[in-house]
């Protein structure tokens, strides 16, 4: 009888173990408020001096300096720039003597935000500086996954102001800096030069108009498609959306793809999807770019960060800006850097001067040579000089950064990508699958509201 | 009755000991892996935890009015009618054609032997393998299956990728899989109804169909309802032929209910969602299991 | 009086002769997919994306299963699975056999309310608990190492349920034999339990194998990076390396790997054939 009074008590204090557990909150409820004491002390203590690495001021050591050996990783993207970011970190690491930075490939932003999350519950392995996407920086922010940086430019004298408005604002959240540009790419038009100039159809089309005729000529002439859309790329969308007259949210908070306009653009461009002029493709982005490569297709639109990708071929591509509908904007997408709020107070020091570091206008004038992503620091695009060595490199990059007063930076919101999603099927369906519009359209509605509305 | 000296009720106490010592390891395993994740989850439910934050508070019901309030919106009752329809599916296929293999292959050779080993091998086959075979066989532009149809006559299908088919697809590879078990249940079961009923019924002039549905079916029922369950329980569970297959999609045509969870765990991040729906999709498991246990002890014919 | 095998009429013949192309038929369909990952894993070249339909591989040639090896660590995935299945095999066996033995034999206050506990637990999927179970793991630092891989597969009810009716159907008068010769219980088990009741244990260690061989979906969650991944999302990801129309341009490739990955569990089956087919049928009528 005794042992059974105690297995039974065995087995239902085993089951509420997990409540005991699981108030994990306390531990890291300290660490979370401490910065927030530092950065309350911090305002009494004086701005110690930048220039990397331990100059200091009046007196007090500001608790945002870096005064010992760090070492912190440094987690990036695309295994493409692997060399750069490898060089980039030698040099770094060798013009100061406190901090390490190792470069650590984390795969796609997939990829890298399971492994953020997991470290993150672990407490252990989180990076220094994590590039993440502009979408999902969004979700970050609003979660207090990224630690805010305010304090930190102060401290180390960092003007964000140069930044250009449209990529900083992809990096704050409720007036609260997180993150600094760092990968920043629009998307643009990438067409065959050769082969459309044999039918002499190489003028890009500025309009809707000159588009839809534009396709169908391209079609009659050479035989092959004149456009491919990767349609599973939300950025895309966003541009078409926009420019198409369809607002993802509304002042008042719900979406304002309940546009009349929006659907008509989108019947137009069905229309010249069936007629094989366009095709729709819900292949990746890669796939796409094969095609074109290959010369199946005589357009795409995609980053313009492939340049080189694309541009290294045989035959000459050209770049075009989005067409105009009822705007003719492209939206800012690509990477932004952040600290991971979890991490203990040097290592977000150490991982300050390294962003410092990786943003400054000199190290970033070489990254947008290298990586055709674009400049991020209006005082590099006013430089002549500066904006001729990038030129120089990519020539065809002349017109994106001239159409930079058409860059619009995505709405903001949280969730940004949920609410896209949607859409984006809706859209696909209705192209594809000849879905019912109206049906198809009015569930998408409820849906996009439904997400927008914080669910 | 013998009369227990001290030294033999010492005996017997250690060996009860140790007897509870044998069993002690896998009951503190079953807690941890199973009994602790449900008082979790039920816990969990109550709060408002997003996985990227580090802490989070009590909310009582609010996930639950969450869940009532808005299944049609967070896809719960689409992606419940997506699992109900492809379990229908998949346990037509076992019932129906598990039967008929079973029938068919209701013969004592070396021959049959083998060919009921090879029917019953994908199961052996992991899914991730056979995921992967069937993507490359169903391929709209390179795959065999169209390049057979087109052979035939036929035109060229999305298998995978379209709406209307992917499911289709999905039960394809999953009754591929899972067939030959059903086969084997049934014959197993066969074997044992003796064949003098058989005989005699030939004797009296039975025909085959009229043997089959009057003696074969009736005995078989026990065979039937478990393998109905079974099959019932284990489609509503699927996750790694969708995952292997669609992903989930097109346009969320094959998302299942595991699918769901593991969306709103890992994707939104909302484990305190993901715990509703996990401890409803329990609940609802649990349901089906002991509704058709009770209705079993009624329904079905056990005598010999 | 119908004579047992000389008089079989016309009809009957007829129906044996149908019933033998039909069952033959079947079992070539059943059978063809993995004769067609076989055959693709040994064509080369571009062969793969033809839209003819060629039965059967131009050359022998282990080409693919060397770019296979190559292009993903497949000799790590190997390990990797190895280690996880043997660990799992070694918990889930021998927790499982001394349970089965306390819960047949055993007689202790609290027995019944601890296997219906068991029993119970029969109810619960993997698809309700992985949540729960990924949070306690990436609490404790497991997430992407073998402790975190093993954590959810160590115990197996339904094991022990079989175990446990194979166990008690087990004559009482060898135990008492033993416990003559002086075995205490683990002596009991050792001696008299685990080999009266081989064929059981086989099938039950033979199925542990296989499960945990071709498990996924919780090797996909709890998997990071390839230190620890095993062969079968170790397959997918050799799938994913290339992007595009690369893709399916190394079908074969992926094809070598998925042969890889499916030999085992195949092998054993086709080897220890009568253990897992009769093991299977007797016993889930409970």
């Amino acid at each position: 009888m005794k042992n059974r009074k105690l297995l039974s008590l065995l087995t239902a204090a085993a089951m509420t173990a997990g409540a005991l557990g699981g108030c994990g909150g306390g531990g890291t409820q300290t660490t979370a408020a401490a910065p927030e004491a530092q950065a309350g002390q911090k305002t009494e203590a004086q701005a110690p001096d930048s220039s990397g690495g331990g100059a200091d001021s009046a007196g007090e050591a500001s608790m945002y300096e870096v005064t010992e050996p760090v070492t912190i990783e440094y987690w990036y993207n695309s295994a493409v720039n692997e060399d750069f970011y490898n060089k980039l970190a030698e040099d770094f690491n060798s013009s100061q003597e406190y901090v390490t930075v190792v470069p650590v490939c984390g795969g796609d932003y997939n990829s890298i935000s399971e492994k953020l999350t997991a470290a993150q519950a672990a407490g252990t392995g989180l990076p220094g500086l994590c590039l993440m996407s502009v979408d999902r920086i969004a979700v970050y922010m609003d979660s207090g996954v990224c630690e805010p940086l305010d304090p930190y430019c102060e401290a180390y004298g960092v003007d964000t102001s140069d930044f250009v408005d449209a990529f900083m604002n992809g990096g704050t959240y409720d007036g609260v800096i997180y993150g600094f540009p760092h990968g920043v790419s629009v998307a643009t038009f990438y067409y065959n030069r050769d082969e459309l100039a044999k039918v002499g159809l190489d003028a890009f089309p500025a309009t809707w108009e000159e588009f839809k005729t534009w396709c169908k000529e391209v079609y009659d002439k050479t035989g092959k498609t004149a456009y491919t859309c990767a349609c599973m790329q939300n950025n895309i969308l966003y541009n078409f959306s926009y420019n198409w007259g369809g607002l993802l949210v509304k002042e008042d908070g719900t979406t304002g793809f309940d546009s009349e306009t929006l659907k008509q653009y989108i019947r137009e461009m069905k229309e010249l999807v069936d007629a094989g002029y366009v095709e729709w493709s819900l292949e990746g982005v890669e796939a796409v770019g094969n095609k074109f490569l290959n010369g199946d297709t005589m357009c795409i639109n995609v980053s313009c960060t492939d340049y080189s990708h694309y541009t290294d071929n045989d035959f000459e591509v050209g770049l075009a800006w989005n067409y105009t509908g009822e705007h003719g904007i492209s939206s800012v997408a690509g990477s932004l850097m952040f600290i991971p709020s979890g991490l203990d107070q040097k290592s977000k020091n150490a991982a300050f001067v390294f962003a410092k570091y990786l943003s400054s206008p000199d190290v970033n004038l070489e990254w947008a040579k290298f990586s055709s992503y674009l400049a991020t620091h209006k005082s590099t695009i006013a430089d002549e000089s500066k904006m001729a060595e990038i030129y120089e490199a990519l020539p065809e990059m002349k017109m994106v950064y001239e159409n930079s007063g058409n860059y619009i930076e995505k709405i903001k919101t949280p969730y940004f990508s949920k609410a896209m999603k949607p859409f984006m099927e809706a859209i696909n369906q209705i192209i594809l699958e000849n879905a019912d519009f109206d049906e198809t359209w009015n569930n998408m509605l409820e849906e996009v509201n439904y997400v927008l509305a914080g669910n | 009755m013998k009369t227990n000296t001290s030294g033999q009720k010492k005996k017997i106490k250690r060996s009860a000991l140790e007897e509870f010592l044998c069993v002690l390891p896998a009951v503190l395993l079953v807690v941890v892996t199973t009994y602790y994740p449900l008082a979790e989850l039920i816990r969990i439910s109550f709060t408002d935890w997003n996985l990227l934050r580090k802490d989070y508070n009590y909310v009582g019901l609010k996930n639950w009015q969450w869940f009532f309030e808005n299944a049609a919106g967070n896809n719960f009752y689409r992606d419940m009618g997506t699992t109900l329809l492809y379990t229908a599916g998949s346990v037509l296929i076992s019932l129906v054609l598990g039967m008929f293999l079973a029938l068919l292959m209701n013969r004592m050779t070396k021959g049959f032997g083998a060919m009921r080993a090879i029917i019953f091998l994908p199961r052996y086959v992991g899914m991730s393998s056979a995921g992967i075979l069937f993507l490359w066989i169903l391929n709209k532009d390179y795959g065999i299956a169209n390049n057979v149809l087109e052979l035939l006559g036929g035109s060229r299908l999305a298998w995978v990728t379209s709406k209307g088919l992917a499911l289709v697809s999905v039960l394809m590879l999953t009754g591929w899989n899972s067939v030959g078990y059903a086969m084997m249940i049934y014959l197993s079961a066969m074997t044992g109804i003796p064949s003098s009923y058989h005989e005699a019924a030939a004797l009296d002039g039975a025909t085959r169909s009229q043997r089959f549905f009057q003696i074969t079916l009736p005995l078989l029922s026990p065979t039937i309802l478990f393998l109905l369950v079974t099959t019932f329980i284990s489609s509503m569970k699927v996750f790694n032929a969708i995952d292997i297959l669609t992903g989930g999609g097109p346009y969320g045509s094959t998302e299942v209910i595991v699918y769901l969870i593991y969306q709103l765990g890992f994707v939104d991040y909302r484990v305190d969602r993901a715990a509703v729906v996990s401890l409803v999709f329990f609940l609802f498991l649990l349901a089906v299991t002991i509704l058709t246990m009770r209705w079993s002890e009624n329904k079905v014919n056990y005598d010999m | 009086m119908k004579k047992a095998f000389h008089g079989y009429t016309k009809k009957d013949k007829a129906i044996y002769w149908v019933q033998t192309v039909i069952a033959v038929l079947v079992t070539l369909i059943m059978l063809f997919p993995l004769y067609w990952m076989v055959v693709t894993s040994f064509k080369t070249g571009n062969v793969v994306l033809t839209k003819e339909i060629r039965l059967l591989p131009d050359s022998l040639s282990l080409e693919n299963y060397i770019e296979a090896w190559n292009r993903v660590p497949l000799g790590r995935y190997i390990l990797n699975t190895v280690i996880v299945t043997v660990i799992v095999m070694t918990i889930k066996i021998s927790g499982g056999v001394l349970a089965a033995y306390g819960f047949a034999r055993g007689n202790f206050p609290g027995r019944n309310i601890l296997f219906y506990m068991i029993l119970g637990a029969m109810m619960v999927p993997h698809q309700v608990t992985f949540i729960p179970l990924y949070i306690l793991c990436s609490r404790l630092g497991w997430v992407n190492t073998y402790m975190g891989l093993v954590l959810p597969s160590v115990v197996a009810p339904h094991f022990i349920f079989m175990l446990r009716q194979a166990f008690m159907s087990v004559d009482q008068s060898y135990i008492d034999a033993g416990k003559i010769d002086g075995l205490g219980t683990l002596g009991a088990i050792w001696y008299v339990m685990i080999p009266m009741c081989k064929a059981s244990l086989i099938t039950v260690s033979l199925t542990t194998f296989i499960t945990e061989w071709n498990s996924y979906f919780w090797p996909k969650i709890i998997t990071q990076t390839d230190a620890v991944r095993v062969l079968t999302v170790g397959l997918v990801h050799l799938r994913e390396s290339w992007n595009g129309e690369a893709l399916w341009l190394h079908t074969n490739v992926t094809m070598a790997g998925a042969v890889i990955t499916m030999i085992p569990a195949v092998v054993l089956f086709i080897v220890f054939q009568k253990y897992m087919l009769t093991g299977y049928s007797k016993t889930a009528m409970k």
